[in-house]
Parts: C-alpha cells; sequence; structure tokens
C-alpha cells in the first residue's frame, strides 16, 4: 500500500489522498454555494411577497429567474452526492455474495456512473451551446439562459472528473480517504 | 399477425429494460443511474437512436433542474436544519410532555403529537426520528418506560412525516405523477389525522393491556406547563404560518417553502445556536440528499420515456382489462407488491421506478392518482419500520446501540398493525380521501 515506516503515506498514494481531501472540500463548498444561492433567493421571494401584498411592486428577478437559480443551485449539490456517495444504492449482492465480489460490483457500477455522468456532461455542453446560439433568455428581464447551462455542464464535468477519484478509492478498497495531513 | 409482431417487439425489449433494470440495481449500480441508463439504452435500441437517446440526458434533468416546484425540496430540507438547530423538537416535545406528561403513556401521546407537529417543519422522516431519539428517548426510558415501547413509539412517530403536509415525497410524487402538489396536500390532511389517531389508539390499548411498560408520572405545575408552551410557540407560529399560507392561498408551496427555511433560520440566529461549523455541515448534508432525490428525479422521466414508448404500461393495462380481475383484487396485490418490494428497496425509488407502470393501471380501474399518492405514502411510511430494512429502526439502533434491533421491531409491532388498519381503510373507501381536495375545488 506504500505507507512508510513512520504510517504516512509517500509517492503516488499520498497524492492520490490530497486529490481525495481536495474533491471533498470543493463539493461541500459547491453544496454551500449552491443552497446559500437558494437561501439568498429564498430571501428574495419573501421580499417580493412583502412588496406585492403591501406596495403593489413585485420584484420581477424573482419571478424571472427562478428556474436558472433553482438550476445552478441543485446543480452544486451533484458532486456533493458524488464524493460521498449518498446516491440511493441497493447493497444486496455484498449481503449475499461477499465482500470481495461486492467491490467488483461497485467498481463496476462506478464504471457505468462515470461513462453516464461523462455523457450528460457532453449532452449539457450542447444544450448551453443550442441555448446561446438561439439566445434562448427569460421571458420578462431577458436573462441569457445559456451561461447558467454552461455552468451546470461545467458541474457536471467536475462531478465526472470527481467520480474517477471515487472510481479509484472503489478499486482499492477505500484505503485513500482522509485529511492531506495524513501524506505529509 | 405482422402488426401483432411489430407490437410485440417494443413489448419485449420493455420487458427487458426493466429486467435490466433490476439487475443493474442488483449490481449495486445508484438507482438513479440504472434508470438513466436503461432508457437511454432501450430507448435507443427501439429505434429512436443513440443521438437521439444520448440527447435525453440533458433535455430531461434541464426541465427537472429549473423546476420551481421541485426546488421547494432542498429549501424544506434546510428549514429542517435550521428548525433542528433551533432546537424546535425539544421545545415542541416538552410542551406536548409538559400537557399530558402525567397520563398513563403520556409521554407516548406527547413523543407522536411531538414528531407529527415537528414533522410539519422538518423535511425528513430520519431526522424527525433522530431528533426525538435523541430528545424523547432518554426522557421515556428514565421514566421507566420499556426500551420497545419507547423506541416503538419514536419510529411510529418518525413516520407520520411522510404523510403530513409538506412532505418531500409527496412533492416527489406528485410531479411524477403530474398531479397539483396543492391537491396533494389538502388530500393527505383527513388521511394524515387518521393516522395520528391510529397511533395514539395503539398506544391506548397497549399500555391498557401492558400498563407496567408506560408509568404514571408526576403532573406539571401549570407555570412549568405554561413556561414550555412559550417556549414551544415559535415552532408552533412557522408551522401554522407555513399550513395557514399553503391552505389560504397566499403563498405558493415555493413561497411558503421560502419563508419557512427563511424563518427557521431567522429563529435559530435569535436564539444564538446557529454555529458556522454546523451552518456549513447542515447545508452540505441538505446538499447530499437534495442531489440524491434530484438525480433520481431526473432519471424517472428518462426511464418512463422509455417505458411509455414501448407501450409496456399499455400492455399491463389491456392484460388487466382482458382477465376481468376485479380492482379491488388489482389493489390489493399491488399494495402486497409495494411491501413486498418496501423491503429490499429504498421506499422512494421503489415507488419512483414502479410508478411509470401502476399508474396507468390505477387510473384505468378508475381511481384518483391522488388517492394513490395518499395510498404510496402510507406503504412509504411502512417501509420505514417494518424488515428488514426499516431504516428508522436502523437509526433507533445506531442511537441506542444498547437496545437491540429485535427489541425496537418488537416495539414497533402494535404501529404498523396501525397503519396496516388505515391503509385497508383507506382502499375501501377512497372518498376519504378525496372529499376534501373536491369539497375544496368545489
Amino acid at each position: 500500500m506504500n505507507v512508510l515506516p513512520n504510517g504516512e503515506y509517500g509517492g503516488t498514494i499520498a497524492a492520490m489522498v490530497r486529490i481525495d481531501w481536495a474533491t471533498k472540500v470543493l463539493a461541500r463548498a459547491l453544496a454551500v454555494l449552491g443552497l446559500g444561492a437558494l437561501l439568498c433567493f429564498a430571501a428574495m421571494t419573501i421580499a417580493d411577497g412583502l412588496l406585492r401584498f403591501f406596495f403593489a411592486s413585485p420584484i420581477d428577478v424573482v419571478r424571472d429567474a427562478g428556474a436558472l437559480v433553482a438550476a445552478f443551485a441543485v446543480a452544486c449539490c451533484l458532486p456533493v452526492a458524488i464524493v460521498e456517495r449518498s446516491n440511493i444504492t441497493i447493497r444486496f449482492l455484498s449481503s449475499i455474495a461477499g465482500p470481495r465480489t461486492g467491490r467488483m460490483a461497485d467498481v463496476a457500477a462506478a464504471i457505468l456512473v462515470e461513462i453516464i455522468l461523462v455523457l450528460m456532461t457532453w449532452q449539457f455542453v450542447i444544450f448551453a451551446n443550442q441555448a446561446r446560439l438561439t439566445g434562448t433568455a427569460t421571458w420578462m428581464l431577458r436573462i441569457p439562459a445559456a451561461p447558467v447551462w454552461a455552468a451546470v455542464a461545467l458541474i457536471l464535468g467536475i462531478s465526472a472528473v470527481m467520480q474517477i477519484v471515487v472510481g479509484i478509492k472503489t478499486l482499492h478498497g477505500d484505503y485513500l480517504g482522509g485529511h492531506p495531513t495524513s501524506a505529509e | 399477425m405482422k402488426v401483432e409482431e411489430d407490437d410485440l417487439q417494443p413489448a419485449v425489449i420493455g420487458a427487458l429494460g426493466i429486467a435490466g433494470l433490476f439487475a443493474l440495481i442488483l449490481l449495486q449500480v445508484p438507482i438513479g443511474f440504472a434508470m438513466m441508463t436503461v432508457g437511454v439504452v432501450g430507448f435507443a435500441l427501439e429505434g429512436g437512436g443513440w443521438m437521439p437517446a444520448f440527447s435525453f440526458l440533458a433535455q430531461e434533468p434541464s426541465y427537472v433542474l429549473s423546476s420551481t416546484d421541485l426546488a421547494a425540496v432542498p429549501l424544506f430540507l434546510l428549514m429542517g436544519v435550521f428548525a433542528s438547530m433551533a432546537g424546535f423538537s425539544e421545545d415542541v416535545y416538552r410542551a406536548a410532555a409538559a400537557f399530558i406528561g402525567h397520563r398513563r403513556g403520556g409521554l407516548a401521546y406527547a413523543t407522536i403529537s411531538g414528531s407529527a407537529a415537528f414533522g410539519a417543519i422538518c423535511g425528513s422522516s430520519t431526522a424527525t426520528a433522530a431528533t426525538f431519539g435523541k430528545v424523547a428517548l432518554p426522557q421515556m426510558l428514565a421514566r421507566g418506560y420499556s426500551p420497545a415501547f419507547s423506541t416503538g413509539v419514536i419510529a411510529a412517530g418518525g413516520t407520520l412525516k411522510s404523510l403530513i403536509p409538506p412532505s418531500l415525497v409527496m412533492i416527489i410524487y406528485c410531479v411524477v405523477a403530474k398531479t397539483f402538489i396543492l391537491d396533494m396536500f389538502v388530500a393527505a390532511i383527513v388521511p394524515a389525522l387518521i393516522t395520528i389517531a391510529f397511533n395514539l389508539v395503539a398506544i391506548a390499548i397497549v399500555v391498557r393491556l401492558r400498563p407496567q411498560i408506560a408509568p404514571v408520572s408526576a403532573r406539571l405545575p401549570w407555570k412549568e406547563r405554561l413556561d414550555a408552551a412559550w417556549r414551544a410557540a415559535p415552532s408552533l407560529a412557522l408551522l401554522i404560518g407555513v399550513f395557514l399560507g399553503i391552505y389560504s392561498g397566499v403563498f405558493t408551496v415555493n413561497e411558503a417553502a421560502s419563508a419557512a427555511a427563511i424563518l427557521a433560520l431567522l429563529f435559530a440566529l435569535a436564539r444564538r445556536r446557529l454555529t458556522w461549523e454546523g451552518l456549513v455541515r447542515g447545508m452540505y448534508e441538505a446538499g447530499s440528499v437534495t442531489a440524491m432525490l434530484y438525480l433520481i428525479l431526473m432519471a424517472a422521466p428518462i426511464f418512463t420515456y422509455f417505458i411509455n414508448l414501448a407501450h409496456v404500461p399499455d400492455a399491463l393495462v389491456h392484460w388487466i382489462d382482458g382477465h376481468h380481475f376485479p380492482p379491488l383484487g388489482v389493489i390489493f396485490t399491488l399494495t402486497a407488491v409495494y411491501i413486498l418490494l418496501g423491503t429490499f428497496f429504498e421506499e422512494m425509488s421503489s415507488i419512483l421506478i414502479t410508478l411509470p407502470l401502476i399508474l396507468p393501471i390505477i387510473v384505468n380501474l378508475g381511481y384518483d392518482p391522488l388517492w394513490w399518492g395518499v395510498i404510496c405514502l402510507i406503504q412509504v411510511e411502512m417501509a420505514l419500520i417494518h424488515p428488514p430494512m426499516g431504516i428508522i429502526v436502523f437509526l433507533l439502533h445506531a442511537i441506542a446501540p444498547k437496545i437491540s434491533m429485535g427489541t425496537i421491531y418488537r416495539g414497533v409491532v402494535p404501529f404498523l398493525l396501525a397503519d396496516f388498519a388505515v391503509l385497508i381503510i383507506l382502499i375501501l373507501l377512497p372518498g376519504i380521501v378525496l372529499w376534501l381536495p373536491h369539497a375544496l375545488v368545489h
């Protein structure tokens, strides 16, 4: 396993531990960013309701940009589910066929997930490009949709890269987890 | 003959697709990704072509991601995070315990009432059960309640969340079944009240038969009761505000979710219970659950499109029509299948995977999708606590490792029976579910 005599990791493993730690931090930061944006938008939604009710003066951007903010906010959460492997999985095979078979299935599943994420990224790049070419925008303030879909494509791309790390961890039986200090 | 062969081919591909989906799930592929894979590959093999099939991977998810209705899901999850931080669960439980805790089984009644109230301001069943596991369980055990009864009550209280609006499972069902969320919220009110009543009756029967499992404790003076009620006032105000706002039509569901999340955050801030670390942790945990739910929601329409193109739901409907099965027989069979599926599948996935197949059958039999949604929610409730995959039972065992899984499963039996009774009543009398939405519409 490339473990140094003092219990720390060396070489490639040390690098992988750092990458694993960085992916976790990045994924969590993205989730906080996305939900933070959604919370800000929720505050604006309340302000819009109050202004509409008391002064008949709504905040146009709230109704206009809701769908785009939601898309960005939720897409920001996708990497954290990849990194923390919180997507719903039935671990029936591991329990009946043993951990070795279970891990082989996990590796195969990780490859399939990677393929789907790469395909999704590719398709969202096309989707964003089409939105740019057709000038898709919100109906009232004409906020362009393409940058949001490009951001979603970028986040999916990041998720695909993170899934590679998850796949390698799965292949090596999860011994790469931890904080980079363990590699120093 | 030629027509029959042409009809057969998509149905065979559809059947192979469903078999493939279950094979991938058994091979430990995350359910959302398994649904996407089968949907895309199935569509391509049905003659749709690979490029159009791949395009589903952006078209359908983009609708789901940009749905403002669904944006209520992360907001209600955040509300639950902030409500837990603000200590609302403790307040609600203590207020209920202060008023009825002195009766035999009083803490059990308080747990069910408190869980129902907290469930309305918390996005998740497991979060409700986890919070009450930490708040109510030590008090019940300290007052001599039996471990089986205490954990059974807390588990049953946690399951109520599925049926109490605003429930995430409800929102997700509505999006997939294409029914109005507000109608579903209204339709769930009476069944939720009946379920709470049946759970309370279950407690009453159990403590009457075995009084030693729930000893009587001292009555609190009125001052302490009023103090507890005052302390719980903000959480009750939030609960009533969300309910009244949604049901009076002042708020849309999304606006109610926004207001609830922000108000819960402000309460947590005002009570100085919000730490930076807790906030960040709560947010990324909510983000993780959000992504988990959205992945299945993005995958469901891709899979549904393939299933519909293969005419699998039509084939099932024709098959049932051809055999003239009695509608109630079909419904009870489907219920049994769901309960069986619930022993292996995570509860929400089993509904989302099967809904494209089952809903056309339900509608063809003359039932309302709202009614079936409520029936599904009760099945979800039961799956949370019945063996061998009762997630809330696992959770309570993790909170109190000294109480064995067997003990907890023994404790939930009266409440499973209560849920089962509610399920049978609602199946036999669909009008109970539908009269309130119909009365409000007309």
